[in-house]
């Protein structure tokens, strides 16, 4: 028998236990080579797709690789030490650590190349399909099948490295552990570890603290508080497994009206008994299914902009001149005509924008350049967008902020109104009182108002009398085009605008915005966004599945002797039923209940970051999970059910 | 009547080659009797430990346990059977090592959903008999060898069971232990009328019983009566077993 043999079989006769990681394994190295399919297809790579959304693609490869690292760094690291007894009689029969160690290298090359094998495989066989749905998703032309030498090349060579990596760094930290050590791993329950009552009390105040930070965030603190919550999160969840779950469960092991209820305490002293090992595997699983769900959420819910972008956009095409332009008119006359030669028939409305140069009241008194507009400009255009005009007439001196955006809404609240004195003409102030109830003008052809806020407002409307009055330092021109359905604009002016957008912040005379355009390009970023956050949550609840699956495996021995001994003494069909259904229920469903709470508590911050109610999204994504985990659950209980009961008669 | 009665009892293990385990072996236990099993390795006493305790079924033959036949009842009720009115006590001491002392003697009362009330009632008796009491709180990894076969033997006591199973109980035990192991359970039988059936290859276990059946191929050879004296009884066993051709090293101790 030579050594790779041997390494063959042990991993051959193990199968079981390695199925879970075997086929995670395999299916990242699938989920990278359809997305190198995709990425380096020859109609993307000639510009079908916005070079954002196929970066976005290239960048979501390259963080499931590394997570692939860390998965299988985690994962073998754990199967070994499952080993070490059996390490431990190898290293006393003689075999050398070096030998030891080239037999782990050959083990785990073993697996890495079925894995890339079985990936590669399912790759080519789903990809077709993966494609269809891409083209599908971002609504591009179907894509044809086919496999260039690029993405094999790229998926064989780099998870090749990274077995090899690991099998490397496993084999190494074979090496230092002692005989004595290794034959005495597992032989001892490790009953003995009191958890702390403080340790676990600063659980419960962690989680609380940053489950009311995220609830009570609003759209201006969300970004400031979402590092240290995500921090105490993390923390308190792996305190309340470590240390709140242990103490529970020792308090309720002194409660024996419940504890010596029936098969319970058969129950609470194997949760009891396995504790620290639990909470390890118990951290990870949350962690990992906490943020598959909330990315998910995350990208499920930027689908909702897409329902607010008649609010955002209220003119299917917007154009801007810049003080001084020399090709207003031609652009004007060219988007006229294109939108005559497709049919579409329009309504344009325009409007002088002022800047003028002001000094703010409040603190800090800043200089600042005031974009202005009349109230009748201001009421043309909501009406032709189709809004009902309901602003009332405004007095001397007062001014409505401009929303650039519906999304600004939620930062009114946070926001000081503020009063500004014009510095070349003493005697006129202007006087916030309110904001607009709908966006003249799209947000990217604004000047900013408010520089340093996150949300940044697009300047005042004032009176007619007043506009009159004020002498302006520069004049903008804003031409609206109004048509009935924006979707049709898709392509106009493309040569004035590629992506359907010039901003107002560039060095070109004009700005402009193509509803028709800018949607495509934002519906096709989002739903890769959607479809990336859907293969990276997927691939990550598949990680999370695994370690439990290993979890059970690896105690599976321990536990059907434990239940042989019990049978013997007298325990029904049922009763093993019971006992093993709920063992497997907390196993599978302590971690996804506290990722569900966790995520509904970051939904609950992600909302404010929204003005359209992002709840139905998130309930399915939740759902969806939920019920994939409950699956799961079932298919893994009749398995195991099935296995303890041929292996004990 | 016989609280016990084996009957013509036999088990064919199927395989390659067939193997006769037992072979219509035929006796009975009475009411508070402490009968042994004795026999070389391999004459078949777990196997017919087994089968009466429902864990094995017989190719033929039956067994009644108070008139009744456990084999014919469903496989829940089987279980059922097994926690009521059997105790067992194995060599392996078989105890949980999640559980404490007090859950693992508990454990059949537990079962059975007995209140906890009268199940920390009946333990303390137990305990006390047993002298287990200081150690409640330990789990068995905790215990001397002896004290985890203290604790298997409450456990299989605390239910009050019809008939107490031993399997080789001093097996893993030293000649002390062994000896306090063999000393409480003939104290249980005397006390408490414990019906006891142990199947054991130790000559000094064996002389504690009232009677030593002795088993060879899985056929009844002999049995023999404790009489006055143990020492007596003990030579009688010794004797039984050379003739049976037990092997010598099984015999911990000779008469010059």
């Amino acid at each position: 028998m030579t050594f790779l043999s041997f390494a063959l079989r042990n991993v051959i006769r193990n199968k079981r236990t390695y199925a879970a990681y075997f086929i995670s394994s395999a299916f990242s190295v699938m989920i990278f080579f359809v997305c190198a399919l995709f990425t380096s297809h020859p109609a993307i790579k000639d510009g079908l797709l916005a070079d954002s959304a196929v970066n976005a693609m290239v960048g979501a490869e390259w963080i499931l690789y590394a997570f692939a690292f860390l998965f299988v760094l985690y994962s073998v690291s754990s199967f070994l030490n499952s080993r070490s007894r059996e390490f431990g009689i190898y290293r006393m029969h003689g075999m050398t650590t070096r030998q030891l160690g080239s037999l782990v290298f050959w083990e785990n090359m073993l697996i890495g190349i079925a894995a890339i094998g079985l990936g590669i495989v399912a790759g080519l066989l789903t990809g077709k399909l993966f494609l269809m749905v891409c083209s599908a998703f971002l609504d591009i032309p179907s894509l044809p099948f086919q496999v260039t030498a690029s993405p094999l090349f790229w998926t064989i060579g780099s998870f090749t490295a990274l077995f090899v990596a690991i099998s490397l760094i496993t084999s190494a930290m074979l090496g230092s552990s002692k005989l004595v050590d290794l034959f005495q791993a597992g032989q001892r329950p490790k009953a003995n570890q009191k958890p702390s009552a403080s340790l676990a009390l600063l659980a419960i105040l962690l989680l609380a603290a940053s489950y009311v930070l995220a609830a009570t965030s609003v759209a201006t603190t969300v970004y400031y508080r979402v590092i240290p919550v995500v921090a105490m999160t993390v923390c308190g969840t792996y305190l309340l497994y470590a240390q709140f779950i242990g103490l529970a469960v020792q308090r309720l092991k002194q409660y024996r009206p419940l504890s010596w209820r029936r098969t319970n305490v058969v129950t609470i002293a194997s949760l009891a008994h396995r504790f620290k090992d639990n909470a390890r595997m118990f951290f990870m699983v949350t962690i990992l299914s906490t943020v598959s769900f909330c990315s998910v959420g995350v990208f499920a819910s930027t689908h909702t902009l897409l329902r607010s972008f008649l609010d955002d956009y209220p003119s299917a095409i917007a154009y801007i001149a810049k003080q001084g332009s020399q090709v207003e008119e031609e652009h004007v006359e060219q988007l006229k005509g294109e939108l005559a030669s497709k049919g579409i028939p329009y309504k344009v409305a325009e409007m002088p924008i002022h800047y003028v140069e002001v000094r703010g009241t409040s603190t800090p008194k800043r200089l600042q350049t005031l974009p202005i507009i009349r109230l009748s400009d201001y009421k043309t255009a909501v009406e032709l967008a189709g809004h009902t005009f309901d602003e009332k007439p405004l007095e001397d001196g007062e001014g409505l902020v401009i929303l650039t955006t519906q999304r600004e809404r939620s930062f009114i609240a946070a926001r000081k109104k503020d009063s500004y004195l014009l510095i070349d003409q003493p005697g006129i102030t202007i006087r916030e009182i309110g904001y607009t109830s709908q966006v003249p003008i799209p947000n990217y052809l604004s000047a900013k108002l408010d520089i340093e806020l996150e949300a940044q407002f697009g300047g005042i409307v004032v009176s007619d009398a007043l506009f009159e009055r004020i002498v302006p330092d520069s004049v903008d021109r804003y031409t609206g085009f109004y048509v009935p359905d924006y979707k049709e604009t898709a392509g106009i002016g493309a040569q004035l605008a590629k992506d359907g957008l010039v901003r107002y912040q560039t060095e070109a005379p004009y700005a402009i915005t193509v509803s028709g355009t800018l949607y495509e390009v934002q519906r096709s970023l989002y739903s890769m966004m959607l479809l990336i956050s859907l293969l990276i949550g997927a691939m990550f609840f598949l990680a999370a599945g695994s370690f439990l699956y290993f979890r059970l495996y690896s105690d599976l021995d321990y536990d059907r002797r434990q239940y042989a001994m019990i049978a013997k003494l007298g325990l029904t069909d049922k009763e093993l039923a019971v006992i093993v259904t709920r063992q497997l229920a907390i196993l599978f469903f302590v971690p996804t209940g506290v990722a569900v709470v966790h995520s509904l508590f970051a939904f609950a911050a992600l909302q404010t970051m929204f003005y359209l109610s992002v709840a139905a999204e998130l309930i399915i994504v939740l759902a969806s999970f939920v019920a994939a985990q409950l699956a799961y659950f079932y298919f893994i209980r009749q398995r195991y059910l099935r296995n303890l009961r041929k292996r004990m008669s | 009547m016989a609280l016990l009665e084996v009957n013509q009892l036999t088990k064919i293990y199927e395989g390659k080659v067939a193997r006769t385990a037992l072979d219509h072996l035929h006796f009975s236990v009475e009411e508070g009797e402490f009968v042994g099993i004795m026999g070389p390795s391999g004459s078949g006493k777990t196997t017919l430990l087994n089968v009466i305790a429902t864990i094995d079924e017989p190719t033929a033959g039956s067994v009644s346990l108070r008139g009744h036949d456990p084999h014919s009842l469903n496989k829940e009720e089987m279980a059922l059977f097994r926690r009521r009115e059997l105790g067992f006590v194995f060599q392996q001491f078989n105890l949980l090592d999640t559980l404490t002392v007090e859950e693992n003697i508990a454990l059949p009362l537990l079962l059975d959903g007995i209140p906890v009330q009268e199940s920390e009632q009946r333990l303390q008796r137990v305990m006390q008999k047993l002298s287990l009491t200081a150690n409640g709180e330990q789990f068995p990894y905790e215990l001397s060898g002896g004290q985890m076969q203290r604790t298997a033997i409450a456990r299989a006591i605390i239910h009050h069971p019809a008939l107490l199973m031993a399997d080789e109980p001093t097996g893993n035990l030293d000649s002390k232990s062994a000896g306090d192991v063999m000393s409480l359970i003939s104290a249980l039988n005397a006390e408490e009328r414990t019906t006891v059936l142990m199947a054991t290859h130790d000559a000094v276990a064996a002389s504690y019983c009232s009677r030593v059946i002795f088993v060879k191929d899985g056929r009844f050879y002999n049995e023999i009566y404790k009489g006055d004296s143990r020492q007596q009884f003990f030579q009688n066993i010794i004797d039984m077993l050379s003739l049976l051709g037990g092997d010598i090293r099984d015999l911990s101790f000779v008469r010059p």
